[in-house]
C-alpha cells in the first residue's frame, strides 16, 4: 500500500539568508516539476507547511524554497543547518502555462516573498531566454531589507528589465531605485500590453490592487496570471480547507488567470 | 408587560438596536425589527443561556435572561467584558425548566435587571446543590481520576462546551495555540483530559453553573460535576459564589489576608 | 452474478452473527446510556437495532478515524528514518447501521477515491468492510433523507428490513451475496418496497433543493448570527471529511478538523474567512453547491444530527430554504 502522506527525506545542501526573517533552502533532490507547482515541506516532530518551489526545473539535482519565519514549522525550518534533513511531498498543483508564453513579452510583478513562485518561472525563462520576447520584472517590498534574492536580481538585470521599489518610508539613504507601492509604480511605468502576459504574486491585497491597475492599463483578464495561497494541509484535494468556492487551490490551482479568479467568490 | 412590548419599545426609542431573545420554539433569536418582536416569548423550552452572545455582539442590545443567566452577565461585567450600560436586561421569572440544575435552583426571581417579566415566584423547597459533589467526594482519588478519564475518553473535541460558555471568551484558546503546542489537536485520552481540566480550572471562581456545557455535549460528558466541585472548593476556600454580586472582586482578581496559601512554599 | 434476496429468521440472528465472526470482526450498534456506539461483538454485549436516535458517532469514524497515525519516524542526529504504521487490515462487517450512513460513505469516496491520488488507507478500510444496514424502524423528527434524492440502498452491501419474525435481506452486492448464500430465498419481493414506502412516508420534513445557493445573499449573515462556531455539526456529520495533519514527538497523524473553527483557514498573515458567517456559509455551500458542482450530488444525507445536536438550534433545512430559494425570488445575484 502506498502511503500518500509519506514524504521524501531531503538534505539541506545550501541556505541563503535573504532578509532578517526569510531564508532560501536548497534541498538535494531529483524531482521533476513545473514552474508554479508547490510542495509540503516538513520538519519532523514540528509539522508540515506549504511553499511553492522557487527554483527552476532547468537546474537538476535540487529544489529550492524560500521561507519566511512566521509560524511553528517555519520557525523550526529556520533553525536547521546544512546537512539537516527535512521532509518533502510533491510536487502538487498545476503550473504556469509556459506554452502560452512562448514568443511573448512577459511582465513579472512581485511583492515581498511573493517573488518566490515567480522566481521559478523567471529562472526557467532566463535559461530558455530565446523562447521569449522582452522580459520585465517589477518587484517591491515593504523596505529595502525586505527585498529577497537581491544578489540574483543584479545578475538578472543583464538579461531583463528590472524595476525595484520599496514602500514609502522603507527606503535607505543610498536607495537609488523607486519608492512607492507596487500598483502605483506599475501605473507610472505603463508597460506595453501588446503580446504581453503578466505574471504576478504577492500578498492578496497587493494582487487585488495590481490586477485593477492592470485593467486600467488595458490588459485583458486572460493575460493576467497569478498564483494564490490558502492554508493547505494535504495538498491533494482531501483535507478540505483550501477552497475558494468550488475551486480547490491544491487541485485546480495554485495558478489562475484573472479571468478565472473573477468567477470565484471573493473569499481569499 | 410582555417581553415583546418592552422589546418593541426599546427598538422604537432607539435605546438598543438588537434584542436577543427566544422564539416560540424556545430557540435563540435575534430581532432588529420592531414588527418582529411578536416572536419573542419565554417558555419552558428556553434552555439557552443567551449571555454567550454578549461578548460577540458589537452593538447595544437588550437580552432576555433567566435569573440564572443573569449570573453570567454579572460575571462578564465584573471581568470588564461588557459594560452594564451597554446591555438592557429583560429578566424573566422562571419556574424551572426540565433540567437537572433547576432542582437546586436558588434564583427563580431575577434581580439586577432593567425589566422583570412574570409573577414573583414564592420560595420552594430545593435540593442541596452540592449534594451530588459531596457524594462524589467520597470516592478515593484513583476512583475519581478513573471516572473522569473514562468520561473524557468519549470527548470528540468539538469544543461545543467552550463555545457555548459565556465566560469562555478568550480570543485564542489554549488548544488552538501551536507555539508552543500545549495540548494536542487530536483527541486522545491524555489530551482530552488536559483540555477539560484546563477548561474547568480556568473557570474556577467564574463558572456560574449555568450548565450549558453539559447540556450541549453530544457525548453526555458530566461537565457540571467537575464545575460544581470547583465551585464548592472556591466557596469553601474563599467564601465566594460567582455571579452574585457585581461589586465584589472575583477571588482570583484580588487578595485577602487569610487566603488559603498552603501551596506557596 | 445473480443477486437474490434472502430471509433470516430472528431466532437465527445470533447464529448468523456468530458464523460471521469466524472470518470477520463484527461491529454492531450497542447502547451505552443514552448513547449508541458501534462496537466489536463480545460476549455479553447486546446489539441494539431498534435505536430511536442516530448512533453517537457517524459511521465515517470507522473509516476515517478521528485520530489516525500516518507514519512514525526516528530522528537520530541528522538522519530521519520513516517507519510505516502498521494498519489494522482485518476484514470487518458492520451490521445495523442506518442506510443514510452507508450513503454518506459513498460521498466521502468521491474526493478520497475518485480524486487522484487515492487515499490508500481509507480505500483499504472501505474494501475490507462489508456493510449491512438496517431500514430504520422509525425515523427521527429531524430526519430528511428523502429530500436528498438518493436511493436507500446506496452504499450498503445488504439492506436488512425487519419483518415480524424475520429479517428480509435485500442483497445489493456480490460480497453481500457471499455472506448469505445458505439462507432461504425471499419469495415475496414486494414486501421490501412496501416497507421502504412505509418508512419514507413517515418522514415529515422535506425540502426541494433545486436552485443554486447564492454566495452573495445578504441573508447569510442573518441566518448564521446564532452560530457559535463549535464543531458539532461537522464532527457528527456522516459526510464532513475535513482533516488536519500535525506532528507529535515521533509520529505524524491526521485528525478531524472543522470549517466552523476560526483557525481552520487562518494563516500567519492572512485569514480568508475571518467571520463566522463566512465559515458557516462555506459549510452549507460546500454541501449543497460546491460539492454538487464537482461531483453531481449533495454532500448531505439528511440524517438530521446537525439539527438535533446544534447548541443553538440552527436548522439546516431552514437555512437551505432561506439561502437558496428566497434569494432567487428577491433577485439577489447568485
Amino acid at each position: 500500500m502506498e502511503n500518500i502522506y509519506r514524504p521524501k527525506v531531503l538534505e539541506i545542501i545550501d541556505i541563503i539568508e535573504e532578509t532578517p526573517d526569510i531564508k532560501t533552502f536548497r534541498l538535494g533532490a531529483d524531482i521533476s516539476y513545473r514552474p508554479g507547482q508547490f510542495g509540503l515541506y516538513s520538519v519532523f516532530s514540528e509539522g508540515e507547511a506549504t511553499f511553492c518551489i522557487a527554483s527552476s526545473p532547468t537546474k537538476k539535482g535540487y529544489i529550492e524554497c524560500t521561507v519566511k519565519r512566521i509560524g511553528r514549522v517555519t520557525d523550526a525550518l529556520h533553525n536547521l543547518d546544512l546537512g539537516d534533513k527535512i521532509g518533502f511531498r510533491g510536487p502538487y498543483g498545476n503550473s504556469f502555462p509556459i506554452e502560452l508564453f512562448k514568443g511573448k513579452n512577459l511582465l513579472f510583478i512581485g511583492g515581498g516573498i511573493g517573488l518566490a513562485p515567480l522566481r521559478s518561472l523567471l529562472l526557467y525563462c532566463l535559461d530558455k531566454r530565446e523562447d521569449f520576447s522582452e522580459i520585465t520584472l517589477l518587484y517591491g517590498a515593504r523596505s529595502v531589507s525586505d527585498l529577497v534574492y537581491k544578489k540574483e536580481i543584479n545578475e538578472w538585470k543583464e538579461k531583463i528589465n528590472v524595476f525595484l521599489t520599496v514602500d514609502p518610508g522603507g527606503e535607505t539613504p543610498d536607495w537609488k531605485e523607486k519608492i512607492g507601492f507596487v500598483p502605483k509604480v506599475l501605473e507610472e511605468l505603463s508597460p506595453k500590453r501588446e503580446d504581453t502576459f503578466v505574471i504576478t504574486c504577492g500578498p492578496p491585497i497587493m494582487i487585488k490592487f495590481v490586477c485593477s491597475s492592470l485593467e486600467k492599463l488595458g490588459f485583458s483578464d486572460h493575460k493576467i496570471i497569478t498564483t494564490l495561497e490558502m492554508k493547505m494541509k494535504c495538498g491533494i484535494g482531501k483535507c478540505g480547507r483550501c477552497n475558494i468556492g468550488k475551486t480547490y487551490l491544491c487541485k485546480d490551482g495554485p495558478v489562475f488567470s484573472l479571468k478565472e479568479i473573477k468567477n470565484m467568490p471573493d473569499e481569499f | 408587560m410582555e417581553i415583546s412590548e418592552i422589546a418593541s419599545e426599546l427598538l422604537e426609542k432607539g435605546e438598543v438596536s438588537l434584542i436577543i431573545g427566544y422564539d416560540k420554539k424556545g430557540y435563540p433569536c435575534f430581532i432588529k425589527d420592531k414588527e418582529e418582536t411578536k416572536r419573542l416569548v419565554f417558555n419552558e423550552g428556553c434552555f439557552n443561556n443567551l449571555s454567550v452572545y454578549l461578548t460577540r455582539i458589537k452593538e447595544k442590545c437588550a437580552i432576555v435572561a433567566k435569573p440564572c443567566d443573569v449570573k453570567s452577565i454579572i460575571g462578564l461585567i465584573q471581568e470588564n467584558q461588557i459594560k452594564r450600560e451597554d446591555v438592557v436586561i429583560i429578566g424573566v421569572t422562571c419556574p424551572g425548566l426540565n433540567l437537572k440544575k433547576c432542582l437546586s435552583c436558588d434564583c427563580q426571581n431575577p434581580s439586577f435587571c432593567d425589566y422583570t417579566i412574570g409573577e414573583k415566584i414564592g420560595e420552594k423547597e430545593k435540593m442541596d446543590k452540592f449534594a451530588e459533589i459531596i457524594e462524589f467526594e467520597k470516592k478515593n482519588p484513583r476512583e475519581r481520576w478513573n471516572y473522569f478519564k473514562n468520561e473524557f475518553s468519549r470527548c470528540i473535541r468539538c469544543y461545543a462546551c467552550r463555545q457555548v460558555c459565556p465566560l469562555c471568551y478568550c480570543e485564542t484558546c489554549i488548544v488552538d495555540v501551536s507555539i508552543p503546542q500545549w495540548i494536542s489537536k487530536a483527541n486522545s485520552s491524555s489530551s482530552n483530559f488536559i483540555f477539560h481540566i484546563t477548561r474547568a480550572l480556568h473557570l474556577a471562581g467564574r463558572c456560574v453553573g449555568c450548565g450549558e456545557c453539559e447540556r450541549v455535549c453530544p457525548m453526555n460528558i458530566p461537565l457540571s460535576l467537575l464545575n460544581l466541585k470547583i465551585e464548592k472548593d472556591v466557596f469553601e476556600l474563599f467564601d465566594y459564589t460567582p455571579g452574585k454580586d457585581v461589586d465584589l472582586k472575583p477571588p482570583f482578581q484580588t487578595f485577602k489576608k487569610g487566603d488559603y496559601n498552603e501551596f506557596i512554599g | 452474478m445473480n443477486l437474490s434476496d434472502k430471509l433470516l429468521n430472528k431466532e437465527k440472528l445470533n447464529d448468523f452473527i456468530k458464523a460471521l465472526k469466524k472470518d470477520f470482526s463484527v461491529l454492531l450498534p450497542v447502547k451505552d446510556g443514552n448513547l449508541i456506539f458501534f462496537k466489536g461483538l463480545k460476549d455479553g454485549i447486546k446489539p441494539c437495532f431498534d435505536y430511536s436516535i442516530a448512533s453517537s458517532h457517524p459511521l465515517k469514524s470507522i473509516f476515517l478515524p478521528q485520530r489516525e497515525e500516518l507514519f512514525r519516524f526516528k530522528i537520530k542526529k541528522n538522519e530521519i528514518e520513516i517507519l510505516e504504521s502498521s494498519m489494522n487490515d482485518e476484514k470487518r462487517i458492520i451490521i445495523g447501521c442506518r442506510p443514510c450512513e452507508a450513503k454518506g460513505l459513498t460521498i466521502i469516496d468521491k474526493p478520497f477515491l475518485e480524486w487522484q491520488p487515492r487515499d490508500e488507507a481509507y480505500l483499504k478500510r472501505r474494501e475490507n468492510t462489508i456493510i449491512i444496514s438496517i431500514l430504520c424502524p422509525e425515523p427521527e423528527d429531524t430526519c430528511f433523507c428523502t429530500s436528498l434524492g438518493y436511493n436507500l440502498e446506496d452504499g450498503s452491501d445488504i439492506l436488512m428490513i425487519e419483518l415480524s419474525g424475520c429479517y428480509y435481506l435485500e442483497v445489493l452486492t456480490e460480497r453481500g451475496e457471499n455472506l448469505v448464500k445458505d439462507l432461504p430465498l425471499a419469495e415475496d419481493k414486494k414486501i421490501k418496497e412496501k416497507e421502504k414506502e412505509i418508512l419514507t412516508s413517515k418522514i415529515k420534513r422535506h425540502i426541494s433543493i433545486n436552485s443554486p445557493i447564492a454566495f452573495d445573499n445578504p441573508l447569510w449573515k442573518e441566518i448564521s448570527q446564532k452560530c457559535l462556531g463549535c464543531g458539532i455539526c461537522t464532527y457528527l456529520c456522516p459526510t464532513c471529511y475535513c482533516f488536519d495533519i500535525a506532528d507529535e514527538k515521533n509520529s505524524r497523524f491526521r485528525c478531524w478538523d472543522s470549517c466552523s473553527f476560526s483557525y481552520f483557514t487562518k494563516m500567519a498573515a492572512h485569514q480568508p474567512r475571518p467571520e463566522q458567517f463566512q465559515r458557516y456559509r462555506n459549510r452549507i455551500m460546500h454541501k449543497f453547491s460546491y460539492f454538487k458542482e464537482r461531483f453531481n450530488e449533495f454532500a448531505c444525507v439528511g440524517c438530521g444530527r446537525c439539527i438535533r445536536h446544534c447548541p443553538v438550534s440552527m436548522d439546516i433545512m431552514e437555512v437551505i430554504e432561506k439561502s437558496g430559494v428566497r434569494s432567487q425570488e428577491s433577485g439577489v445575484k447568485g
